[in-house]
């Protein structure tokens, strides 16, 4: 599961740069997740640009990471693919999460913060 | 009886489009989809359904291996996708341990105005395989188990598949 980590000023910015986030690598993300995240004390997004299928684990997965961050912190999501987005808003998950459409405009979002 | 290969399709004669076995892994199942979205582009007459049938495929599949396929390694799938009058029909077929009772409602897990804490990171699967498919049919007999649901084609929400390039690593 390949992920890596920006910092921009207190945002920390996740990108997942593999194809797909399913049941073969659901427990991969959310420990990776985990280890990212453990010393972020502002906004966390999560960049999916270029995942283009997620699974209702993959969506577990994406749940646990967010409960990871600790104290109620919603976890932030940017550029969802069309299949991506069809799980969301089927699974009503994306009345769950801040979704922006792109990492910049949610980086600009200055609203998003808690 | 099937027939003969040179006739032309009458659309109420089932097509096999896809006709397989793998192995009951979330690997396996994972490798079966990404090839699936390639193999589907060619031969589904609606290419905008793509995204819905691979997500239906990786519930069900995985589900096989999580719980059919529970403590018994070495287990294999058979899957079958057919098309006749608008409809992509789904067969799976597996020898791992029968669903008792009812299939599951598949109600969705999520409570309005759930705490963070309280979210659910499962449960999601047989609400998302009821909400995109028709007939979803299960029975278990002489140790086979087989589930079979139907995608209208027609109404099946467009949603483009991922694309075949960019699923595929080199």
């Amino acid at each position: 599961m390949d992920l890596s980590k920006q910092t921009h000023g207190d945002v920390v910015v996740i990108t997942a740069a593999d194809p797909r986030i399913d049941a073969a690598v659901a427990i991969e993300f959310k420990d990776r997740m985990r280890d990212l995240t453990a010393d972020a004390d502002g906004r966390v997004i999560l960049d999916l640009e270029q995942v283009n299928f997620i699974d209702s684990s993959g969506l577990g997965a994406i749940v646990a990471a967010m409960k990871q961050l600790g104290g109620g912190k919603r976890l932030e999501l940017a550029a969802l693919s069309p299949l991506v987005d069809k799980v969301f808003r089927l699974t009503r998950m994306d009345s769950v999460f801040v979704i922006h459409d792109t990492t910049a405009t949610g980086l600009g979002d200055a609203s998003a913060a808690e | 009886m099937p027939a003969p290969p040179n006739d032309p399709p009458d659309g109420l004669t089932p097509v096999v489009l896809v006709d397989q076995q793998l192995e009951a892994s979330f690997d396996s199942v994972s490798a079966a989809l990404t090839d699936l979205e390639c193999q589907l582009l060619t031969v589904l007459p609606a290419p905008d359904a793509i995204g819905t049938v691979l997500l239906v495929l990786g519930e069900a599949l995985n589900n096989v291996v999580e719980h059919a396929y529970r403590g018994l390694p070495g287990g294999r799938i058979d899957l079958r996708l057919s098309q006749a009058s608008g409809d992509l029909r789904i067969d799976i077929r597996d020898r791992g341990h029968p669903i008792l009772g009812a299939l599951p409602e598949g109600r969705n897990p999520l409570q309005d105005g759930a705490a963070v804490e309280d979210l659910p990171e499962g449960g999601f699967g047989w609400s998302l395989i009821r909400m995109l498919t028709r007939d979803l049919r299960y029975d278990s007999r002489d140790g086979q188990n087989h589930l079979t649901c139907t995608i209208p084609l027609d109404a099946a929400t467009p949603v483009p598949g991922p694309s075949c390039s960019s699923g595929h690593k080199a």
